[in-house]
């Protein structure tokens, strides 16, 4: 049997250059997200770079139901390291391939 | 709503699902913020400054610091058809005491005044392009902070109906 996972992706643009290659970028942004939602909340969602679509934009996935709570807590994220950031949300959607035409759509890649 | 002097690049509010940005001092003006013939937002910090304002054509809603001065002044605003604004820059703050304090007090406001049916506006009133959100987390921040998801989505037109 085939287990599928549902899950929901979000397209998020940052203020500034965030590479989502670099793994201190990743593990400062995880552990921000990590103190906004606590342990328990943030295991649960399952936060993930799933894919880059520019310079400051890219496409996480969460476990269905905990959109909102990643949405939330990705408001809340004003700083990285020592560098101020403001991330914003653009859209959710249930499949990456609607998001990656929105992204070609909005940023022209 | 935001507070930036400098502008708003307007492809960005596109992409943060907005068709219009008011700025503070240019669409909307913040008391003593200048002209006072634009549209205005008046900080009350006391009954007084609702009871002056509150029957001003130019003033569209008031910012309050206190949920305590919100149920005195409500009536007045709502009889006068004026808004509520809760600025979410606010509850934005690096320092999580003054973040968690912040909500706290938002949350009351708000409550206060759904309860007495007055018409609510979050903005998100960024001073600068870290601070802005998207509609999708104004409206997400406004459900969090006590509204159901049609109330959240109502007070993100308020403010731009009137102005």
């Amino acid at each position: 049997m085939i287990l599928k996972r549902k899950l929901r992706y979000i397209l998020v643009e940052t203020s500034r250059d965030f590479d989502a290659a670099d793994r201190r970028a990743i593990g400062e942004l995880e552990s921000a997200l990590m103190g906004f939602m606590g342990e328990h909340q943030y295991a649960d969602a399952n936060f993930r770079v799933a894919t880059m679509c520019g310079g400051n934009t890219f496409i996480a996935s969460v476990n269905r139901g905990a959109e909102r709570s990643v949405l939330l807590s990705l408001s809340f994220v004003r700083r990285l390291g020592n560098r101020d950031i403001g991330i914003y949300t653009i859209r959710t959607s249930g499949t990456m391939r609607k998001l990656l035409s929105e992204c070609k759509k909005l940023y022209g890649g | 709503m935001v507070a930036m002097p400098e502008g708003v690049d307007q492809k960005l509010a596109r992409r943060l699902g907005y068709k219009r940005v008011l700025i503070v001092g240019k669409d909307v003006a913040l008391l003593n913020a200048g002209n006072d013939t634009k549209k205005t937002v008046i900080y009350a910090k006391n009954m007084d400054a609702v009871a002056r304002h509150v029957k001003s054509r130019d003033v569209v809603g008031f910012i309050f610091d206190d949920s305590s001065i919100i149920r005195k002044a409500l009536e007045e605003i709502h009889e006068n058809g004026k808004l509520v604004v809760l600025p979410l820059s606010q509850i934005m703050q690096h320092d999580q005491r003054a973040r968690l304090r912040g909500i706290g007090r938002m949350r009351r406001l708000l409550k206060t005044a759904l309860r007495y049916r007055a018409q609510v506006a979050v903005v998100s009133l960024a001073q600068n392009k870290d601070q802005m959100l998207s509609r999708m987390q104004l409206s997400a921040l406004a459900s969090y902070l006590g509204a159901n998801d049609e109330q959240s989505k109502a007070m993100l037109q308020k403010i731009g109906d009137v102005v």
